[in-house]
């Protein structure tokens, strides 16, 4: 599936003007799958390089971050300063979920102001869930040098999310941050994510006992 | 897979019964599909005699996942998992028609890893049977037998059957005509098993338990408490329930 492809159903069933799709990295750098227009791009730009925006909420409270009307908002200054050269009238962030994990978020926009109803909200996050499975490919992809052929071996991807359980369970944490931690440790050892993950669910390797 | 004499088997036409309507009752109540799939899938190895079940569903790139075994061990799954891969269900799903794999050690396909993955774990017979819905496919059910032989014309009709049921019990009948609710309802059960698996680590890890062990204390804590096996699953991943509670009760 292209970027298009996974993007499309947002513009046909969502009353927005444009979406950008991300992926977090394991150090919480966003990735940009695709976006729509280039309004769409500029937004997720922004907030990357000012490291606030509702992306970075909508990710870690896993939450949709609706922002009916930018000019009756006062969160994020620095991001609403910029992003006033833009004619955008609303936001709203939806989470990519992957079970309790979140991966990633798609922003969506509108030029115009206005709230998105209860049934556009939850047509969104039921959206967002069609394209949790080649976000969650993408997250892989990006925490390992080499292998990167995005077709990660479907037996593996249940002890990954056995891995996410046990990691969280090790050093309590979410399982968004215990889903980059095992990403971040594939990516620092050069081991890949279903290595580590099979070296956590055989007992093998705990997170509580690395060194810091 | 040997024809069962069905003259005088009551049990057999009860457990069908049993089957229907207890899908018939996930239209009206809050359920679980994860819940009723594995539920599902365990009673048509029984009636089917045939050792080891599951059923697959695609996702939105077309790629199978289980959703649903008869048994949660790693080796059992694997089987499962690679025969989604290349093998019997992902010809099935890919077909719209079933797969019948009598004699895995002799099938000429081309499915090597099946066949070497399903022999080591004693499997001689695979039948797989698609899930369709109005002439589309949205995932197949895969039976193995350790015993080589092709399953009746009977029983076949009887697994189609209970794929048929397993398909309305994930989709819901009112959905049916709106594309949009039958894709939401797809994905949310893919999405269940995700957070089953995730629930299971920590289970796993909290209490020192088996994968399947973890999987055992899920259900049977979701049935205690009349809730279901995903809301269970999330209150133990983002840890609204204890573990130790969890796994306490269970014992």
């Amino acid at each position: 599936m292209t970027g298009g492809q996974l993007a499309s159903p947002f513009l046909e069933l969502l009353p927005i003007t444009g979406a950008a799709i991300s992926v977090m990295d394991q150090d919480r750098r966003a990735s940009l799958i695709h976006a729509t227009d280039a309004t769409a791009a500029r937004l997720e730009e922004m907030q990357f390089d000012l490291g606030e925006g509702p992306q970075f909420d909508a990710f870690r409270t896993a939450s949709l971050v609706s922002v009916p009307d930018l000019a009756l908002t006062d969160q994020w200054p620095a991001f609403l300063r910029s992003a006033a050269e833009l004619t955008v009238g609303a936001i709203f962030t939806f989470p990519l979920m992957l079970g309790a994990a979140c991966t990633g978020t798609v922003t969506c926009y509108r030029t115009s102001p206005g709230a998105l109803d209860d049934q556009a909200a939850t047509l969104g996050a039921s959206l967002c869930r069609a394209i949790a499975g080649p976000a969650f490919r993408r997250a892989i992809v990006l925490a390992e040098h080499e292998s990167s052929d995005d077709e990660a071996p479907i037996e593996s991807r249940r002890e990954i999310h056995q891995a996410t359980g046990m990691v969280l369970g090790q050093l309590d944490i979410s399982a968004t941050d215990a889903f980059s931690r095992i990403r971040a440790y594939a990516f620092s050892s050069g081991y890949t994510v279903q290595e580590i993950a099979h070296a956590v669910v055989s007992r093998r390797l705990n997170f509580a006992e690395l060194p810091e | 897979m040997h024809d069962t004499d069905h003259a005088a088997d009551n049990t057999r036409e009860e457990r069908i019964n049993d089957a229907f309507v207890r899908v018939a009752g996930t239209l009206v109540a809050d359920y679980d599909v994860v819940d009723l799939l594995s539920t599902l899938v365990y009673t048509c190895t029984q009636l089917l005699d045939v050792q080891a079940g599951g059923i697959l569903l695609a996702d939105g790139t077309g790629r199978l996942e289980l959703v649903a075994s008869t048994s949660e061990e790693a080796e059992i799954v694997e089987v499962m998992i690679v025969a989604a891969g290349a093998g019997p269900c992902i010809d099935c799903y890919k077909t719209g028609a079933v797969v019948s794999v009598p004699d895995i050690d002799t099938d000429p396909r081309d499915w090597p890893r099946f066949r070497r993955t399903a022999l080591d774990q004693g499997f001689r017979a695979a039948h797989a049977t698609p899930l369709r819905l109005h002439g589309e496919v949205i995932g197949a059910m895969n039976l193995l037998s350790t015993v080589a032989g092709a399953l009746s014309d009977r029983d076949a009709q009887l697994a189609q059957a209970l794929a048929d049921v397993a398909t309305v019990g994930i989709l819901h009948e009112r959905s049916f005509r709106q594309p949009e609710i039958v894709a939401a309802q797809l994905h949310l059960a893919l999405d269940t098993r995700i957070l089953v698996e995730q629930a299971k680590g920590v289970l796993a890890q909290v209490r020192s338990c088996t994968m399947s062990e973890a999987f055992d204390a899920l259900r049977d804590y979701a049935r205690a408490h009349e809730v279901t096996l995903r809301a269970a699953a999330e209150g133990v991943v983002n840890r609204s329930i204890s573990a130790e509670a969890l796994v306490g009760q269970a014992r």
